[in-house]
């Protein structure tokens, strides 16, 4: 058979088919042309991005040590149960499983679960974190019928000292969402699963203790499984912090307070470092290092006692009558008193028609500076309130750092009041009345001050008038390079006559030596210790109340040696009642830790025997030092 | 009557080696590739390139039968292989294993095979037919005449289409299409086709399912839907792309490797070679693919008879739609229509197929000189 007459025509379309099949043949060969070579380059990467995936390292932080080098806070390795969800066959069952063997909540497991931060596929997602050995036991036993659950270790802080100072140092913990989402974590170097510093210290120094965070290349599949490793850059681990804090100092004080709500703050007046800070109730840190459980959270959230509020920078109280050895300067300072001049004290003072009572209500008689600092008589400090004023009383107490932040290196510091007439009308609307000056005169009244406010004041007092900003971090030390970085003492100037502050620094003693004064519990035989009792009071005058919420709170500042002082105190218990009772034994116990280390306090019987003579001492005083709010008012209307 | 097989000595040393080991190369590559792509990790062992071992062998044999193919007797029977074929597609419905959402597949004793695969070649040799016939207009197709190719057409694809496989039922219409171009078409009546094809293709868009629309739409923007339909686009350009000129080397393709390259074995066959052998590898199996065509056209061009040179251009055509449509998805410039490429792709049916045609084109190019 033949192809016939159409075959010239065949033979022209064959042709132009081939022609045509050539040019797309031409066309795909440019297209892999301009892929593979033109924009081969791109497409490469695109490729190793696909397969290669970076890991963080958590870098272990940095360990933090007392000023004698004693260890605060290190790491441990902590193990955690984690799922690899990718391999769990159905999660409520494997929840539940887990929840059994370790007789942990269901809902904890799932909450953990429901926080996770993981970030790709095939990332293990920690469901119990920080297991204790038994439960990790039970874990590994069962291991067989757990399929996608994972142990693995993780350096996590521990705390040594339990409830030693855990508002100082703070706790570190796994960045949580909210966190990750914040602007800072957006602003710095965060990432997920970094463990970050919450609160204290660790927070305050953190990127100092972070470290840097090591890098792991590992190679994946498209499911995000991991198929080899591809290249690491270690971590750099943190660097540890030396702090100011002396343990030995920190703990008398803790165990001083006792039982007792209150704070105490112990200073070097010479550098502002900070020797003991203590805060009860206290609370074991090592409960945050992990993922607190929800019990233990709930439980300290809700103590009445707020165990988680760092009294010392973070309570305004009334200063009560320890806010008399500033009116004691001022008076001086501003020349409307001298060490001579003397008023009566018939148990009150009168003032716009009515009496504003001392608390010594059969009366001082007639007092001088001296005597009316030693017996702490109200009567002369209204008077010498009248003829300060509230602006000079201002002045002064903000020379001595009331009313702002004192600086010191930890979150949450508060301010307290130092009032005067421009406070009250930005804050409160209303102009100055001069009656509140009188209550301001006994550290009552709008006056409010944090303990540490008066630790620094008083160390002002002691050093000659310099103000010191308080320090907790003495040096960095890297663990290679050594000392990176150390802090500097800051102070800022008071301007106050030497003199003055010598003279009043002189009745400070007599509170302690004399056999009048207030303060006679917090003497130590050998040294020359200087002081002032308080009284901040708490419910209306009058009120005779046995329930202990209602005492007022004690008081007690004080420092040594009176010659040259090296520490400087204040102390709060709350609902202590006097000062002189309740805060001043602690200032004696704290002192004498502090003394004994250096070598300067005698031998124990010694002190064996002040307990003796302290027993004999004379009983509480009594009664209410100060008019209150509820009074004041009174007097206004 | 015309026996089945017919050859003498003077034939047989004709035989197209270039044509043969053309194929056989492009089968070779194949296998390497299977290798790569369907090897079990950690172990040398590919049960893919193995099953497909097995598959050419079988074409190998088809091929050899089909060249022995007395075109007479292939001619007489051609009608014969077409109802077969349409019987064999309706017979999906009734007994058809469902894959993937279509009915695509056929069982026999064990065997799975895709009745669409052999359709290709029947509706080649029928086509092949109604163009070699003695009324077959001289001065090309008009209207009327065009009346019996296309219902002959038409059928497969209707019926393809119901399985439904669209790639399949479009590769069947461009082949016999081409085919009919090739017979010749007067002018009037090509334009006029042309208006009604515009016209249809509304219509013809509202009735494809959702999924084959994503697939169009997400050719056209793949980075809109990267986890979706998109995702097999961005990952086979990537695989392409980062083989560089000369590849990242054999089992070195970490898209391939690493399974971020989807359907490696079947359709995306072509990106695994593209990645570990770069733009050198890509180039070499292109020329060997146009080698394929261009030479079966010039069998075609040489061929004293009409039916053998129409199944020639068919086969030819065949093997060139297959690849086009294939290598322009894996490159990203034509839309992803599940579509083999030919003789590399995994896929028993298909490789049969593509080997049993390329059969009859050495059978056609072995018996050139027969009619002279």
């Amino acid at each position: 058979m033949r192809a016939g007459s159409g075959r010239g025509h065949f033979g022209r379309r064959l042709a132009v088919g081939a022609l045509l099949v050539c040019v797309f043949f031409t066309l795909l060969g440019v297209r892999l042309w301009y892929l593979q070579v033109a924009q081969g380059a791109y497409y490469r990467d695109l490729s190793e991005n696909n397969r290669t995936r970076t890991i963080r390292t958590v870098a272990p932080r940095g360990n933090i040590y007392d000023r004698d080098g004693r260890i605060l806070v290190r790491n441990r390795p902590a193990f955690n149960v984690s799922l690899m969800l990718e391999d769990v066959p159905e999660m409520g069952q494997a929840l539940k499983r887990l929840s059994n063997i370790t007789n942990r909540p269901v809902e904890d497991l799932e909450v953990n679960l429901k926080r996770g931060t993981r970030r790709y596929p095939f990332e293990p997602q920690v469901v119990m974190g920080d297991v204790s050995r038994v439960e990790l036991a039970r874990v590994k036993e069962r291991n067989f019928d757990l399929p996608g659950v994972i142990v693995d270790i993780l350096p996590a802080r521990a705390y040594p000292h339990g409830d030693l100072a855990p508002h100082v140092l703070g706790y570190a913990r796994e960045i949580s969402k909210p966190q990750l989402d914040s602007s800072w974590a957006k602003e710095s170097k965060y990432r997920a699963g970094d463990i970050v510093g919450q609160a204290g210290i660790e927070r305050q120094w953190d990127p100092y203790l972070q470290g840097d965070a090591g890098l792991r290349q590992v190679e994946v599949d498209a499911k995000g499984k991991r198929r080899g490793e591809l290249g690491i850059v270690d971590d750099e681990p943190g660097q540890d912090l030396y702090l100011t804090l002396d343990l030995d100092v920190q703990r008398t004080a803790q165990d001083a307070l006792g039982e007792e709500v209150g704070a105490v703050v112990a200073l070097d007046p010479q550098t502002g470092d900070v020797l003991a800070l203590a805060s009860t109730p206290s609370f074991d840190a090592n409960l945050f290092s992990g993922r607190i459980r929800t019990d233990d959270w709930k439980r300290l959230r809700n103590d009445k006692d707020h165990p988680l509020t760092n009294r010392p920078i973070a309570e305004n109280y009334a200063p009560g009558s320890t806010f008399k050895l500033i009116m004691a300067v001022a008076g001086l300072a501003e020349k409307v008193i001298t060490p001579d001049t003397t008023f009566d004290c018939p148990g009150y003072y009168w003032f716009a028609g009515r009496a504003y009572r001392c608390h010594k209500r059969s009366g001082h008689g007639k007092v001088n500076l001296e005597k009316a600092v030693t017996m702490s008589c109200d009567s002369y400090f209204y008077k010498l309130g009248r003829l300060l004023g509230i602006s000079n009383i201002h002045k002064y107490a903000t020379l001595f750092g009331l009313g702002r932040k004192t600086g010191i290196d930890l979150p949450g510091e508060r301010s307290g009041v130092a009032p005067s007439n421009e406070w009250k009308i930005r804050y409160l609307g209303e102009r100055w009345y001069p009656g509140e000056t009188l209550s301001v005169s006994i550290g009552q009244g709008f006056l409010t001050t944090t303990p540490i406010q008066m630790a620094v004041a008083t160390a002002a007092i002691a050093n000659g008038g310099r103000v010191p900003k308080p320090r907790l971090l003495k040096k960095v030390v890297d663990r290679e390079r050594g000392v990176v970085f150390r802090t500097a003492p800051v102070f800022s100037e008071t301007h106050v006559d030497p003199k003055i502050l010598n003279l009043v620094s002189g009745y400070a003693e007599e509170v302690i030596t004399d056999k009048h004064g207030t303060g006679k519990r917090a003497a130590i035989d050998g040294i020359r210790v200087a002081g002032k009792t308080g009284t901040a009071q708490v419910v209306a005058l009058g009120k005779e109340t046995l329930k202990k919420e209602f005492n007022d709170h004690a008081w007690f500042v004080s420092y040594a040696p009176a010659e040259n002082p090296m520490i400087a105190i204040a102390i709060i218990v709350e609902n202590g009642g006097h000062g002189g009772s309740a805060a001043a034994p602690i200032s004696k116990a704290v002192m004498e830790t502090f003394f004994r280390k250096r070598g300067m306090l005698m031998e124990p019987e010694v002190s064996n025997d002040e307990q003796g003579t302290s027993d004999s001492a004379p009983q509480r005083v009594p009664g209410v030092e100060a008019t209150n709010r509820a009074h004041q008012n009174g007097a206004v209307g | 009557m015309t026996s089945a097989i017919r050859v003498d000595k003077r034939v047989l040393s004709n035989f197209d080696w270039l044509l043969t080991a053309a194929m056989l190369s492009l089968c070779a590559v194949g296998l390497v590739m299977l290798f790569s792509a369907g090897h079990v990790h950690e172990k040398n062992y590919s049960p893919t390139m193995e099953r497909q071992f097995i598959s050419m062998s079988i074409g190998l044999g088809a091929f050899v039968a089909c060249f022995l193919l007395n075109p007479t007797f292939l001619r007489r029977w051609s009608f014969v292989f077409y109802w077969i074929g349409c019987l064999m597609l309706a017979a999906l419905f009734f007994k058809g294993v469902v894959a993937g959402g279509a009915r695509r597949w056929l069982e026999f004793g064990g065997f799975r095979f895709q009745p669409s695969e052999f359709m290709k070649l029947a509706l080649i040799l029928a086509m092949a037919r109604i163009f070699s016939a003695e009324n077959a207009p001289k001065d090309g197709y008009d209207m009327k005449s065009l009346i019996v190719p296309v219902v002959v057409m038409g059928l497969p694809v209707a019926l393809i289409l119901f399985e439904p496989d669209l790639g399949t039922a479009l590769c069947h219409l461009l082949i016999a299409g081409s085919m009919l171009l090739l017979a010749g078409v007067r002018g009037s009546t090509f334009f006029k086709l042309s208006l009604a094809a515009i016209a249809l293709a509304y219509p013809a868009w509202s009735t494809l399912k959702d999924y084959q629309k994503q697939r169009v739409v997400s050719f056209l923007s793949p980075e809109q839907d990267p986890l979706g339909s998109g995702y097999h686009a961005i990952q086979s350009k990537i695989a392409v792309g980062s083989g560089k000129l000369f590849g990242k080397g054999f089992l070195e393709g970490t898209q391939t490797q690493l399974s971020f390259l989807p359907e490696q074995t079947t359709d995306f066959i072509f990106s695994v070679l593209a990645e570990e052998w770069g733009f050198a590898g890509s180039f070499v199996v292109l020329s060997l693919f146009a080698f394929l065509v261009l030479h079966a056209f010039a069998i075609a061009g040489r061929c004293r008879e009409r039916f053998s040179a129409f199944v020639v251009v068919g086969v030819a055509m065949m093997i060139f739609w297959h690849m086009l449509i294939n290598i322009g998805m894996v490159v990203g410039v034509l839309p992803v229509v599940g579509l083999t490429l030919p003789l590399l792709s995994y896929g028993g049916s298909s490789v049969i197929t593509f080997m049993a045609g390329l059969g009859l084109v050495a059978g056609v190019s072995m018996r050139r000189f027969l009619f002279t």
